[in-house]
Formats: structure tokens, C-alpha cells, sequence
């Protein structure tokens, strides 16, 4: 159900499993950030002879 | 949703990326400390802690383990479709080695109402998000060890000239001694406790974890079976 649909629902968001979606994205994303953004980094200072 | 509900469904997550951002901090303080003892036991400058942070020195430290263990995901990701071991929750049943056939795996035709787009839409997007996991797992390592490949090169480079000897290449750097000893050590770890793990949960259990079969499975069966 689109979350708009669900606001006017239960006039708040639902803790429907389809809802927690965002939040384990939100997990994923912070991983997906340290991961990349680290070997991102540390190539960068190697490459730039730091 | 509620902040009690999010950490309960993502405690296991919560925890490891405490515990690893404190290990990070403390690997770095450590390190810096480490960095400063050497340079006064060789009457060089010290540097700060941030100039500690952006250095090579550091860096190198880090992504030599990280390479290491999703090298380690990599390969027991990839190994366990095939390869099994009798009486480990870590394997596949006997008979189970393999890809298995796309009614096992719900994809294409086979695909659920829910299963993700990508599982059902077939070709090569379904090629694709079947291997994603280590195609994902393998270029973190790939990176990761082109990062410790890079930091080792100029941390080594910098040793060689506060020494006054020749600087090496790059592709000369990753032939040496000094970055295979650096790489297999992490290996040959890894290696060996995926290993000793997937025999020694055969015999022995932690009750109520998914990584050990149930407490009374019995020794050389329930291959496949979590607790």
C-alpha cells in the first residue's frame, strides 16, 4: 500500500512489515556507505601518496 | 516506526556496526600512538592524530583486513554451492550441490508473488541478482585490496626514501615480498577458521544460534540444519 494511502488509513505510518522496508534500506544504505566510501578513501590516500 | 521496534529488527546489525566503529576508533588511536613511538625512536616529527587519519599508514592497516575477510565471505559463498561437508549447518544437504533448478530457487516462471523483480523478470537480470551477493562480495575485496595494494605502495615508498633507496612501482610493489607476506597473513587466517568452523560445528553447538544445528541434532546428520 502506497504510504499516502496508509497515512489517511490509520492516520499515522503503519508498523506494517511493508513499512519497515524503509528502515532496513536505511541499515543497508549506512553499510553500503561505510564500504564504499572506505575503500573509496583509503584508494584515494594511497594513490595520492599521502 | 518505533525507535524500540528498529533496533529490535536490526539488533544484529546495530551491534556489529558499534562494536566495529569502536574497533576502528581504537585501531586508529592505537595506531597513531604506535606511529609517534617510532618517530621519536627514529628522531623524526610526529604527526597529529588527523594527519594520522588521511595517512597511508593507517590506511593500509585498515584495508588489509578488510580485503581478507570478504575475500573469506567471497569464497565460502561461492565454494558452499558445490562443495559440502556432512553433518555442518554451514553446508547443504548431500544431495543439494550445485545451482539447484529454478523451481528450488523461485525464479523466472517459478517466481512468487512477492519474490523480488529481479528474481522474476528472467535473462540477464535474473543472471545477474542470482550471483549478486558474491559479485558483491568480490568487488569489495577486489577494491579493498586495490586500496591496501595503493597504501602499501606509498607507505613502502616513503620508507625507502627516508632510507635514500629507490622507490618502486606500483606493479613492482604488488610483486614483492613485502605486500604478499602482508596479504597471505590475513588469508591464511581467514582460511582457517572458515575451515576449523564448518568441522567444528558438526561436533559441538551454541544453542538458539542459526550458525549451529539445534543442541540435541545428532553428530552426522541434520547437514544443512540450523539451531
Amino acid at each position: 500500500m502506497p504510504m499516502v494511502a496508509m497515512r489517511r488509513q490509520t492516520g499515522r505510518f503503519s508498523s506494517s512489515p511493508s513499512h519497515r522496508f524503509p528502515a532496513m534500506r536505511a541499515m543497508a544504505f549506512v553499510w553500503g556507505v561505510i564500504l564504499v566510501g572506505g575503500i573509496t578513501y583509503f584508494s584515494i590516500i594511497g594513490l595520492t601518496h599521502h | 516506526m518505533r525507535a524500540k521496534e528498529f533496533v529490535k529488527e536490526n539488533s544484529l546489525s546495530l551491534f556489529f556496526l558499534v562494536i566495529f566503529l569502536l574497533a576502528l576508533i581504537g585501531q586508529a588511536i592505537a595506531g597513531h600512538n604506535l606511529y609517534n613511538e617510532e618517530a621519536l625512536a627514529h628522531k623524526e616529527e610526529t604527526i597529529s592524530f588527523w594527519r594520522y587519519l588521511t595517512s597511508s599508514d593507517f590506511g593500509n592497516a585498515v584495508m588489509e583486513n578488510w580485503q581478507s575477510e570478504y575475500l573469506q565471505f567471497a569464497l565460502f559463498a561461492f565454494a558452499t554451492v558445490w562443495l559440502l561437508q556432512k553433518g555442518s549447518p554451514e553446508s547443504k544437504e548431500l544431495d543439494q550441490a550445485g545451482t539447484e533448478s529454478d523451481e528450488e530457487q523461485k525464479v523466472g516462471r517459478h517466481a512468487e508473488e512477492d519474490s523480488p523483480f529481479w528474481a522474476r523478470v528472467g535473462g540477464v537480470r535474473t543472471a545477474i541478482y542470482s550471483n549478486s551477493l558474491m559479485i558483491a562480495m568480490a568487488l569489495i575485496f577486489l577494491g579493498s585490496w586495490f586500496a591496501q595494494s595503493v597504501t602499501g605502495w606509498t607507505d613502502f615508498n616513503q620508507e625507502q626514501h627516508d632510507h635514500g633507496e629507490p622507490r618502486l612501482s606500483w606493479w613492482s610493489y604488488v610483486g614483492s615480498s613485502q605486500f604478499w607476506e602482508a596479504t597471505l597473513q590475513n588469508w591464511q587466517s581467514e582460511f582457517l577458521a572458515v575451515g576449523s568452523f564448518a568441522v567444528l560445528v558438526v561436533y559441538l553447538r551454541q544453542r538458539g544460534s542459526p550458525e549451529s544445528k539445534p543442541v540435541g541434532a545428532p553428530i552426522h546428520d541434520a547437514t544443512g540444519q540450523e539451531g
